[in-house]
């Protein structure tokens, strides 16, 4: 009888040890590797198109995905074009709204070109750029990257001589769209497709 | 001592179908080089390798093997026939996209003057030196996709598997290279396979070519080479040469999804291709290939030894061609080739056959999904499926049902009862694919510079604020130094 009281009271002293410990670590390390960032702004943030062009009233991307974590319409992102809102909609539940935008003008994929001749130096659009895609000093010709413009538009404003204009991206000299082929009416929108995977 | 051993494929290919060869039409007559054309077309942009670089002025006189265009990837196209340039000028080009691009216009002068920059190296040859000569003489891919044969020879290589298998119907110019230049193609095998330490060539032919087995039986045995052969004969059903299929079929290996042959240490070259390489080391770049010439609408079907940049309607001139019935033709074999207007644009390296057919033209019915693409594909994908997706605009699931995989053989195309294109569905979905993921890419990049550029502002208006702080303790220090002064001195 007292055997059974013995090994109970161990094993009862022996687990209770172990899960003392564990919680202490447990505690520790909520503290020590905690986290700051949101997962859903996380989300968010990755599916808008990080041109950082501040169209929706926003400085930048994720900014934007922090307001519509706290309210903000989910369709003020023309360059993200309807496609970014049915999916923002798909991730947080909420009705498609149509795109805040001309969907035109939005779709189009646009870099900025200095017009080197014109250029005074004046480093205004640098400082402008969000993705620090322009190079160049004070009173030395600026260049924009081509690759890592984003066509957003924020360096033609503080432009003192309206040197910088933006024009459709330039494409590969072979690049080539391959023919949509002819579509049957009845093969789309059939009830066996699944909406977004 | 050579060693050769010959055996039937182990391995068989699921999927795939049965066609009809058609190959004996363009097999009758010896294989010929066709006259010097008047004039030569070769595009800038669309000549393999990527968008060019002009080398050549406006009225210079070239020789033939004069480097006229450097593509992006570094390798160097070189004029096929002495002449002078008249014209740089937009023109149609052999493409899928029959785009008008600009292309220099070479007018021969029938005199076979040489450029002689490339010198004949001589053996044992070092890799680095066969990629540089393999660029400066302007090596492709010659069985159609025209990838730059020299970024795949990489240190891991240790198998070459020579792709004979030309399952394409209609076509034999893989068949013609392996019959009349077998001595060239195992030579540059096996130069290729000496610099890159492989000890074993594979030939991976399909059993409708017994002239070729025979020829390369015969080369190899006559060869001094010490490397040994193994010669897989392989039953003939489309797409047994598709590179992964022929991998599978010869070795046995079956490659992961999104592996090329060459991530695995196995190499894959069209036979053309190292004859090509065999001749780059002699000191001759790229200036002809064989074409094959066939179909209906064709008087003389067959194989010829063309300039590269020698206009269509030329050769099919020269093949007695009746151009009242021809509208379009195809470029490639039936399958995977595409169909072009543009009679006056030039050949290039890439291209293997024109066909002149009939073109049938089905009406499309809807998919009633009786799975018989499913059956054909050699890659074991759900075409309906795929098809399903794609045409309501759902690139994920697409990419969920394995896209990516997708070889673009066209064999569910052709079982299709229902004549849906899906091989052009599948194209024009994996194009899009590539768009997203690199849109994608620039996305992930112009968030990691905002990213950093919002922290160094932050930064840098971090240490303003602290100097700032620092500037005013010390004058609130100095005054506090002053006031006590004064105080100590008015008594």
């Amino acid at each position: 009888m007292t055997d059974g009281i013995m090994t109970l009271g161990a094993g009862v002293l022996g687990l209770g040890i172990v899960t003392l410990a564990g919680g202490i670590l447990l505690s520790f390390a909520a503290k020590r590797f905690r986290i700051e960032s949101n997962p859903i702004i996380e989300s968010i943030d990755a599916l808008l198109p990080q041109t950082q062009c501040g169209q929706c009233g926003y400085p930048g991307c994720q900014p934007y995905a922090k307001a519509i974590i706290s309210g903000e319409s989910i369709n003020r992102c023309p360059p993200g074009g309807q496609n970014t809102v049915d999916r923002l909609a798909d991730l947080l539940g909420l009705p498609t709204t149509p795109l805040d935008a001309d969907p035109e003008a939005a779709s189009q994929d646009k870099v900025a070109v200095i017009i080197e001749e014109d250029c005074i130096g004046c480093t205004k659009c640098i400082q402008a750029c969000p993705v620090d895609a322009i190079i160049g000093a004070a009173k030395l010709m600026h260049t924009v990257i081509f690759d890592q413009c984003t066509g957003c538009d924020l360096c033609i404003e503080p432009c003192p001589v309206d040197c910088i204009k933006l024009i459709p991206r330039p494409l590969r000299k072979d690049h080539w769209i391959p023919a949509s082929p002819p579509l049957i009416a009845t093969d789309r929108s059939s009830p066996l497709a699944i909406k977004h995977g | 001592m050579v060693k050769l051993r010959v055996r039937q494929q182990e391995s068989f290919l699921r999927g795939g179908i049965f066609v009809e060869a058609h190959k004996a039409q363009s097999t009758q007559e010896p294989c010929t080089f066709t006259d010097t054309p008047k004039e030569l077309i070769f595009p800038i942009h669309f000549s393999g390798g990527g968008p060019g670089k002009i080398l050549i002025k406006i009225g210079q006189a070239v020789a033939q093997g004069t480097p006229i265009i450097e593509c992006k990837s570094g390798i160097l196209h070189a004029a096929s026939r002495a002449g002078h340039i008249t014209s740089i000028e937009p023109r149609r080009v052999v493409h899928n996209s029959q785009a008008l691009s600009p292309c220099i216009v070479l007018k021969t002068d029938g005199s076979n003057r040489q450029e002689n920059n490339l010198t004949p190296i001589s053996l044992p040859l070092d890799i680095s030196e066969i990629k540089e000569r393999a660029r400066a003489a302007g090596i492709l891919g010659l069985g159609g996709a025209g990838f730059p044969s020299h970024k795949k020879w990489e240190e891991k290589v240790h198998t070459l598997i020579i792709n004979g298998a030309e399952c394409e119907p209609y076509l034999t110019a893989d068949d013609t290279v392996m019959q009349i230049d077998t001595h060239s193609m195992i030579q540059g095998a096996c130069v290729l396979a000496s610099a890159l330490n492989v000890k074993t060539i594979v030939i991976g032919i399909e059993d409708n070519k017994p002239a070729a087995l025979h020829q390369i039986k015969k080369t190899i045995l006559d060869s001094q080479a010490d490397h040994s052969f193994e010669i897989v004969v392989i039953e003939t059903k489309y797409p047994s040469g598709g590179e992964r299929q022929l991998v599978w079929l010869t070795l046995g290996v079956e490659l992961p999804s999104g592996l090329r042959p060459v991530d695995l240490g196995i190499l894959v070259h069209n036979p053309g291709t190292l004859a090509a390489l065999a001749r780059a080391l002699d000191g001759k770049p790229t200036t002809d290939r064989i074409i094959t010439i066939t179909g209906e609408y064709i008087g003389r079907p067959r194989n010829v030894i063309a300039p590269i940049g020698t206009p269509i309607r030329h050769l099919l001139t020269s093949a007695e061609a009746k151009f009242d019935c021809i509208t379009d033709i195809t470029v490639g074999g039936p399958m995977m080739g595409f169909n072009s207007t543009a009679l006056d644009a030039g050949i290039t390296k890439m291209s293997n056959c024109l066909l002149a057919n009939s073109i049938k033209k089905y009406s499309i019915d809807p998919c009633i999904r009786c799975g018989y693409c499913a059956v054909a594909c050699p890659v074991q994908l759900q075409p309906q499926q795929l098809y399903l997706a794609l045409s309501n605009d759902n690139l994920e699931r697409a990419q969920h049902e394995g896209l990516d995989d997708c070889i673009e053989c066209a064999a569910c195309n052709n079982v299709c009862p229902s004549h849906i294109p899906l091989a052009e569905w599948f194209r024009l979905g994996r194009f899009q694919n590539r768009e997203a993921t690199r849109n994608k890419q620039v996305a992930a990049s112009a968030r990691i510079r905002f990213e950093a550029r919002t922290m160094r502002l932050d930064r840098l208006a971090q240490e303003d604020a602290s100097k700032r702080a620092a500037r005013r303790e010390q004058t609130t220090d100095a005054l506090v130094k002053a006031r006590k002064l004064r105080e100590k001195n008015t008594p």
